[in-house]
């Protein structure tokens, strides 16, 4: 059989393939399979390799629902990694009794045997998987991978009918095989290639009635600890699982200028984009026209607020967090007469470019009511997500206009402590109530106040306003240049010759003779605006003058802070 | 397998349990066992250790380790059996039975074989005698494995590993033998239960009977096990950045129950098990849950986790330690990526080894922690620093002066939710016992914990009167402070104390304060500048600059370190006395413009650092140079707090200084001849040690004084 055939059986069907690939490494029964792939996860990856058929596959998150897709189907997924599971022990190979004959038959990669197993199995070996809970990207706008969908002709009519109403319910329990690796990390958005399992015969509205008396309730209630197992192992109409074959950690840039089998085949992270200077100009001047529309005419917070959608962290260390830019506009309370506020309006244009955004009003009540990080729940073994368990380049938009005099609870000062780390290092603690942990996030922060905010932020601005804030209207191409655009600069490496580099070290040693306050902190900002001002102007590379450019913007920066 | 194949086994258990003798000669299992039968003890331990003892006598025994370990439940059960074999032989001493007297399972049993006797078609199992359970302990020096490495093909292994303990159910009674009385002919039934569930059986099947009567069960024939489970979770250190906990259950049964408590660290050992699964599996995924079930439960006293440094670990430590200027080096390795502040790193540096705590005869502490206090003008990486000790340190809690728990630094009484009985909860400073607490924004600490700080700081012990409750928590806590000065930003024209805004009673406590201003300054300016081009650049520092020590290599350097206790030589005491006079002395003259607090804990606090450096040279003895280097530290300290004098008063030469000095002391003596150890002395107490050589030399050159060979002087007039 050839690779092209092999990846036609696989496609056409899987589980068989899987099969067929294990029957042929175990020829002799005497000895006990062992848990190996079978050439399935090579098989699996000539096929993300296929433009073609790999394009073809059906791609859950663009389907109306996961009804639509046929139990044990090749499928694509797209999810963000929610929370991590303790491995499971299944039952990977048992003895088949055919008559006298036996043979050895595999469950991996597959929800559950095709025989009746009633009467007991024979001889079995248990093999070890790993489980992830994945749900849709938090925040992720509708327009990301619309190209690959319309490529998917006829299925793509019921999506609209289903969309929003299904998007709670099409997260997975992802099981991963044969991995020793620890290559997925929480909040990574990874794209999966492998077989779904739902079970649509248990309907949503009998759940919970499911959930109690079908006899698995039971089954699984044979630890001290009921209420835990129930959650590892929802029925399957509740929760699909979904048995990877294949996966690929991306990024949702990725989604706006690249094809599947680009995604899973490139190994940098960082690429360029592949704009003509033209492009980028009217993209740019598009992008900052509405922005400025939005902001009541105030072009130079404009520019900033595009700094901060193309920022990135793009070095961490022990101590730093690099390229991470937080922007704060002061001033954005709107007189009442006044129809819709700036965030409301800033919120829909920053989704129409960036895949995913989140806008969290900030208000007493709403930091006491629950931890907006996420939360360990011990009685569960779940994570409990928070609204701030954000993939990475999601742009967070805290709306801060409303917030009035109140106490903190406990909760509160929490929250405050977790969005204060989020803007100062870019990195969040999660309560695993024995223990806190950080994990380092990349989520480039737009605080919209009316006085400073209590949030500390890279830069603030007051912000100018000349006219009425309003939302213009864009055509579909314009739309589509500036998303490659913001994606695009995103991702860009940027360089800095050696030249520049000394240059710019000149200029430094000269500036701090004049000026005391420029710490080493202080240069830092300026290095990360420097950059994120020439990836503004499409390009990748700081050079002196982007620097001095930047040096002025500061100025202004000061400028206006003082005349306020 | 089957039984047969196991007899050979059998013989080589039989023999360990009966001739293995313990280091002192007795015959250890034996009298275990004795033990056992006398309802003294209700666990047979068998020690692998002892196992492992007795297969390396001979060749054959080889594999009984190894196959103990893979296949460890078994193996328990074998020993059982055999064990129940022995205990038959075996007399029991009489008089202690008595003592604990006859339960109602011995009289049942008797009962039942005098009953049934000869017509025994179903007999109690051995197991309804059976008053003991068998627990292999963990050979010794095992490594413990992360949570995370335990995988498929460890399932039956008696694995050994380290976690935290997060959910704890009741002690509850498990079913290990059913007994059944039909309530028509009052025969008697036994079922063994292996596993968590079981169907009971119905119907009596004696013939007389004809299974028309039901059968009762007996709970007080029956043999229940005390039984507990316990979730335990990975240690967070074990846990990949970005990846969440794993956690494991726990099954503990008999005396292994009633030992955790939710938060304990433990260490634990047992067999790693899928749980059985009853009953049907209908459309199942076929998935099997696993268990551990504990043999060995070791809580952990304290959090502290001393990492036990491997020989190739020690070995790479060695080499470092030969590194020039070591003291230096190291310092520089903190915090790599914020660029200068070289002496607070050193002062940060000295926190982290510490000097020696010492017990005197009559029972007084004095505490070896080096507290340090850091001050500066806000945006000046204090709290980055912080943050970087507390990762550094083996066990560092890092908190704010408002601290949002309400716990606060110190101690609360709080009440528990579930018992509503009220707890003692320990602040961050109790938390961080043993251990370093960083605390941010000092200065804006609560007034109530600034009363109790002073107490942590010098006795190192938080006291609590509140509620009922009177007691003395340990806060052996060393600690490290971030202030921002008084009106935010540092005040060049105010004078320290006013910019300081902390009581002297505080102050005082803090072996060295620092004051950190970014001064510019060329040639740092270019330093810095190169620094932070080549990190936006590369990603990382300049290369050239030099290699810095990895943060997990840094620790385990200073946990060795920490080991050496140094003490001070007789002869270098004088010195130290000398040089504390000299500061009290410039602290006098300066009067109210003094900027520290020179108290008898200043000179505490000499021999402290003094200490630390000699530990960091991994010394058993202070050195001369330790001393001289931990007064020049002092000095810096004192120099960062002075320094808006310093731009206005030129520094004289200090030679020339050390010459007034002794010109001064030859006069007010009336005496020409200045003996070599009062020159040292003089210098040493005027902070001038450094320029003593080059003083001698250029005097004596200038013909002002004769040196003779001893390095006594005489002035010649």
């Amino acid at each position: 059989m050839t690779q092209n055939d092999a990846v036609d059986a696989l496609v056409t069907d899987p589980l068989g393939f899987i099969q067929r690939a294990f029957a042929r490494s175990t020829t002799t029964t005497t000895t006990k399979p062992t848990d190996e792939d079978w050439g399935v996860r090579e098989t699996a990856l000539e096929l993300t390799r296929c433009e073609e058929k790999f394009n073809a596959l059906p791609e859950i998150n663009a389907h109306g629902g996961v009804e639509t897709i046929q139990n044990n189907a090749l499928v694509r997924f797209r999810g963000l990694v929610q929370d991590m599971y303790e491995p499971e022990y299944y039952v990977g190979a048992y003895e088949r009794a055919n008559g006298d004959e036996k043979t050895w038959v595999t469950t991996k990669y597959a929800e559950s045997t095709m025989d009746d197993v009633n009467g007991g199995i024979g001889e079995s070996v248990l093999f070890e998987r790993r489980v992830l809970y994945c749900v849709p990207v938090p925040g992720e706008r509708r327009w990301v991978g619309e190209r690959e969908r319309a490529t998917m002709n006829e299925r793509a009519a019921s999506e609209d009918a289903h969309g929003e109403k299904r998007a709670r319910e099409e997260e997975a329990h992802m099981d991963l095989y044969g991995e020793t690796d620890d290559s997925l990390k929480l909040n990574d958005v990874v794209e999966f290639v492998g077989m779904l399992y739902y079970a649509p015969e248990l309907g949503v509205e009998k759940r919970d009635q499911q959930m109690e008396d079908s006899p698995n309730a039971a089954l699984y209630a044979s630890s001290a600890f009921p209420e835990e197992d129930a959650s590892k192992n929802p029925v399957t109409s509740l929760v699909p699982r979904f048995h990877a074959l294949a996966y690929k950690v991306t990024s949702q840039n990725k989604f706006v200028n690249s094809t599947p089998v680009e995604r899973f085949s490139e190994t940098e992270m960082e690429t360029s984009h592949k704009l003509s200077p033209e492009q980028v100009n009217s993209a740019r001047s598009k992008l900052l026209d509405i922005l400025t529309n939005v902001l009541g005419g105030d072009v130079f917070a404009a520019e900033l607020v595009l700094m901060t959608l193309i920022s990135r962290v793009h070095t961490r260390t022990d101590m730093l967090t690099l390229g991470k830019f937080s922007v704060n506009l002061t001033g954005c309370k709107l007189d009442s007469c006044e129809t819709g506020t700036i965030s409301e309006m800033l919120s829909t244009v920053i989704g129409q470019v960036c895949p995913s955004t989140a806008h969290l009003p900030v208000t007493v009540p709403a930091l006491n009511a629950r931890s907006w990080s996420p939360k360990k729940d011990y009685v569960y073994n779940r994570l409990r997500s928070g609204p701030l368990q954000l993939a990475a380049s999601t742009v967070l938009l805290l709306d801060e206009t409303k917030l009035e005099a109140g106490t903190l609870t406990e909760i509160g000062i929490r929250n405050v402590d977790a969005l204060k780390s989020l803007s100062t290092l870019q990195d969040l603690e999660y309560d695993f109530q024995y223990h806190q942990m950080r994990m380092p996030v990349d989520v480039p922060l737009i605080i919209l106040s009316d006085t400073k905010s209590i949030i500390p932020a890279d830069v603030i601005v007051p912000l100018r306003r000349v006219r009425q804030p309003k939302v213009i209207e864009t055509t579909e191409d314009e739309l589509a240049i500036m998303r490659a655009f913001v994606s695009g600069a995103r991702m860009t490496k940027h360089t800095i010759s050696e030249q520049t580099s000394a240059d710019i070290e000149t200029e430094i040693v000269a500036a701090r003779k004049n000026d005391k306050a420029l710490t080493q902190e202080v240069l830092h900002l300026l290095l990360t605006m420097a950059r994120l001002h020439a990836l503004a102007l499409g390009g990748s590379e700081v050079t002196k003058q982007t620097w001095i450019e930047t040096v002025e913007i500061n100025r202004r920066v000061a400028e206006r802070n003082r005349v306020v | 397998m089957a039984d047969e194949a196991y007899t050979r086994e059998r013989e080589l258990i039989r023999e360990f349990l009966q001739t293995f003798e313990g280091r002192d000669g007795s015959p250890h299992y034996r009298r275990a066992l004795q033990k056992v039968l006398d309802r003294q003890s209700c666990c047979v331990d068998i020690d692998l250790q002892d196992v492992k003892e007795f297969c390396g006598a001979l060749e054959e025994r080889e594999e009984l380790l190894d196959r103990i370990t893979s296949n460890c439940k078994r193996y328990a059960t074998l020993f059982a059996e055999e064990i129940d074999g022995l205990i038959k032989n075996l007399a029991s001493s009489s008089a202690s039975l008595s003592e604990v007297g006859e339960d109602d399972l011995d009289v049942f049993l008797q009962r039942h074989s005098d009953d049934i006797g000869e017509r025994s078609e179903n007999p109690a199992p051995e197991v309804l005698r059976r008053a003991f359970d068998v627990f292999f302990k963990p050979l010794k020096g095992t490594k413990s494995l992360k949570m995370r490495d335990i995988r498929a093909n460890m399932i039956g292994h008696y694995v050994t590993f380290k976690g935290m303990c997060t959910r704890i159910t009741d002690v509850k009674p498990l079913i290990k033998v059913a007994c059944y009385t039909c309530e028509g002919c009052g025969h008697e039934y036994f079922q063994e239960i292996n596993g968590n569930e079981f169907i009971p059986k119905q119907f009596c099947q004696s013939q007389t009977c004809n299974k028309k009567f039901a059968l009762f069960i007996e709970t007080r024939a029956s043999k229940f096990a005390k039984y507990q489970e316990v979730k335990v979770q990975e240690m967070s250190e074990d846990v990949p950045i970005g990846h969440v906990p794993r956690s494991m259950s726990i099954s503990l049964i008999g005396e292994m129950t009633r030992k955790l408590a939710p938060g304990d660290t433990i260490d634990i050992s047992g067999v790693f098990l899928p749980r059985p699964s009853v009953g049907y599996l209908g459309n199942s995924s076929l998935v099997s849950t696993t268990y551990l079930y504990a043999m060995s439960v070791t809580p952990h006293k304290s959090k502290t986790t001393s990492s036990d440094a491997t020989p190739e670990v020690l070995e790479r430590l060695h080499k470092l330690r030969e590194t020039p200027d070591i003291y230096t080096h190291l310092a520089k390795s903190i915090a790599p990526e914020i660029y200068g502040h070289v002496d607070i790193k050193k002062a940060l540096l000295l926190l982290l080894c510490g000097g020696v705590t010492r017990t005197l005869q009559d029972g007084v502490k004095i505490r070896g922690d080096v507290h340090v206090c850091l001050m500066g003008d806000p945006g000046v990486a204090k709290s980055q620093l912080l943050k970087q000790i507390v990762s550094i340190a083996t066990r560092g809690v890092y908190t704010t002066g408002r601290g949002s728990s309400g716990v606060g630094l110190t101690a609360s009484i709080q009440r528990d939710n579930i018992t509503s009985e009220l707890v003692l909860e320990g602040g961050a400073l109790v938390l961080a016992d043993k251990g370093i607490c960083c605390i941010d924004e000092f200065d804006k600490m609560e007034e109530s914990d600034r009363t109790a700080i002073h107490e942590v700081m010098e006795q190192q012990t938080v006291s609590i009167a509140k509620a009922g409750i009177t007691t003395t928590l340990n806060a052996r806590t060393t600690v490290l402070a971030a202030a921002n000065p008084a009106f935010g930003r540092y005040n060049t024209a105010a004078t320290p104390q006013e910019n300081i805004n902390l009581p002297a009673a505080l102050l005082s406590r803090f072996d060295l304060m620092w004051l950190i201003l970014d001064v510019p300054d060329p040639d740092s300016d270019i330093e810095l500048a190169r620094h932070v081009m080549s990190v936006h650049r590369e990603g990382r520092p300049p290369s050239t600059s030099f290699d810095p020590v990895s943060t997990s290599e840094l620790r385990a350097y200073i946990d060795v370190a920490r080991h050496f206790d140094p003490y001070i030589p007789e002869d270098l005491a004088d010195d130290i006395a000398s040089a504390y006079a000299g500061i009290r002395q410039v602290e006098d003259e300066a009067g109210s413009e003094a900027t520290g607090y020179t108290t008898a804990r200043t000179l505490l606090s000499i021999i402290r650092l003094a200490e630390a450096l000699a530990r960091l040279r991994w010394a058993p003895i202070v050195s001369g140079k330790d001393i001289e280097q931990a007064l020049n530290l002092m000095k810096m300290s004192k120099a960062s707090l002075e320094i808006h004098k310093s731009s206005t008063a030129l520094r004289s030469d200090p030679v020339e200084n050390l010459y007034l000095l002794l010109r001064n002391w030859a006069s007010d003596h009336s005496n020409q001849f200045i003996s070599a150890s009062i020159v040292r002395q003089l210098a040493t107490k005027s902070g001038l040690s450094g320029v003593l050589d080059a003083c001698m030399s250029e005097y004596t050159a200038l013909g002002v004084w004769v040196m003779d060979s001893d390095s006594n002087i005489t002035f010649v007039d």
